[in-house]
């Protein structure tokens, strides 16, 4: 059973509102005011689909009654019934987004049916986007929800394995039995940096962008505190230059994402063997950015591969230890930030990522 | 004394202990209530009490953070004073704020334990003690 539409037909002279309700009543369920004043009051009782008003009418005009009830009432769609000496002013209230159509006196029975019928389609289907918008919103919710506590369950099990691994290596003699050891920690050690920057990701997803005061220097300082028992990290020369002469305001769980990922790509891009490696970490920090530069002496990126490193899941060796997620979550979390980064990269080299972050006034 | 749910993390932190030189003799408790109890009873006994304490974050029925509670009431029994290290797999940082805030707590380690990293802590400890 189709449910009729509610339609508002607001005008000052009463023979209108008559004929009108007469000939639309089989269509419509029609309801009519002689005034916006008489009109507010029917709104606040039902939801209407349409409203269509006279322009001229004593008190407030059709235009006027719209832009009144703009933010009480945005559903309906409006509708002008208009003379063509008032053509001028209700063009203005269309393209200001107020009103729908006009329609000029006197109207024509199916013409104004069918425009009628129109904006109800129109109605239908703003009313459906707008629902289904907040269906994916509470899909979208649900599954962050689904990834960070799932992210959680892995990571209790996978810092066991890697616990057992590390302490079969210290306890291993065969140098067999090391190879394979070696390999499934790497497998796994990939496995867990993913989790990791998935769960940091999604912690700080949906939080808002916060202003505090931030001190790259302590920031640096406990970024290299986290990785130094890292075993890759070990072998690694790391210089350090900040310069921070005023206060910074940012979102200091955003920016600690940003370094630490930086950091550990560093870390894990590193020529396997080489006995002079490398990261050189520059900041120039003022009120109004910072400019944060991670420079390694590494593997390098080739150039066709430097834009497609910060998509989801790329990877651009077999071998390598990275996760395929950090440098996404580094260039979604910089979004967040209005920051931006850059690649300096020559294969086999050296790569240097740049970021600059404006503060968060 | 280690304080997990999880037997295989026992088993591999008292490895790790081993490793780091800092002790042989390991208390193993699998839930936080048994732990408690230990300590309650054996409150005066200072040879029967840890020196440390290596506490696991997420437990089922009481969690590490409520076992820290219960030991606040009882520290003021005891013969001797504990350290208390916590260990989680995941350093939530709302978790790692709630253990800085916790004078009980020296600090908040992420799993695996890496032995170098729970030595120089107790070195930390120590030296501090000393002055």
């Amino acid at each position: 059973m189709r449910i009729k539409p509610n339609i508002l037909y607001v005008d000052d002279e009463s023979n209108n509102l008559t004929g009108f309700k007469a000939t639309f009543r089989r269509d419509y369920r029609v309801y009519t005011a002689e005034s916006g004043k008489e009109a507010l009051e029917i709104l606040n009782d039902r939801d209407f689909q349409v409203i269509i008003s006279d322009q001229r009418m004593p008190g407030m005009t059709g235009v006027d009654f719209f832009e009144s009830i703009k933010e009480s009432h945005p559903e309906p769609v409006r509708m002008l019934l208009t003379g063509y000496s008032d053509i001028e002013s209700v063009i203005k209230a269309i393209n200001e987004g107020n009103v729908y159509r006009y329609i000029t006196k006197p109207w024509e029975e199916q013409d104004l049916k069918m425009t009628i019928d129109n904006a109800v389609e129109y109605y239908n289907a703003k009313n459906e986007l707008r629902e289904r918008n907040i269906e994916l919103e509470k899909a979208y919710n649900e599954l962050e929800k689904f990834i960070y506590s799932a992210s959680h369950n892995m990571r209790a099990p996978l810092a066991s394995v890697l616990g057992i691994v590390q302490l079969a290596k210290m306890e291993n003699d065969n140098p067999a039995i090391d190879d394979y050891l070696q390999k499934i920690e790497s497998s796994v050690d990939k496995l867990d940096v993913f989790i990791q920057n998935t769960i940091a990701y999604y912690r700080s997803e949906n939080l808002e962008v916060k202003s505090e005061a931030i001190d790259f220097k302590t920031l640096f300082e406990e970024a290299l505190q986290s990785v130094e028992y890292y075993e890759e990290a070990q072998s690694i020369e790391i210089k350090m230059d900040i310069k921070q002469n005023n206060t910074y305001l940012g979102d200091i769980a955003r920016t600690r994402l940003l370094i630490n990922n930086l950091i550990s790509n560093a870390i894990r891009f590193q020529k396997p063997g080489s006995s002079n490696k490398l990261i050189e970490i520059k900041a120039d920090v003022n009120e109004d950015e910072a400019i944060i530069s991670v420079c390694d002496n590494g593997i390098g990126i080739a150039p066709e591969n430097q834009e497609k490193i910060f998509d989801m899941f790329y990877s651009t060796v077999p071998d390598n230890t990275g996760s395929g997620i950090g440098l996404y979550i580094v260039k979604e979390t910089l979004k967040k930030l209005q920051g931006t980064i850059e690649v300096d990269s020559s294969k086999g080299e050296y790569s240097k990522f740049k970021m600059t972050i404006p503060s968060q006034k | 004394m280690l304080i997990d749910d999880s037997k295989l993390d026992i088993f591999l932190n008292k490895k790790f202990l081993n490793i780091s030189g800092v002790g042989n003799n390991t208390l193993e408790f699998l839930s936080a209530r048994a732990a408690l109890e230990y300590i309650e009873k054996h409150a005066d006994q200072s040879n029967k009490l840890p020196d440390l304490i290596l506490l696991d974050v997420k437990m089922p029925e009481i969690n590490g953070f409520e076992f820290l509670e219960k030991f606040k009431e009882l520290k003021h029994k005891l013969s001797k004073s504990i350290n208390i290290i916590m260990l989680s797999s995941t350093l939530d940082p709302k978790d790692l704020d709630r253990a800085n805030d916790n004078t009980d707590v020296q600090d908040m380690l992420r799993k695996p334990l890496n032995p170098q990293q729970l030595k120089s802590l107790i070195d930390q400890r120590q030296t501090s003690k000393v002055n």
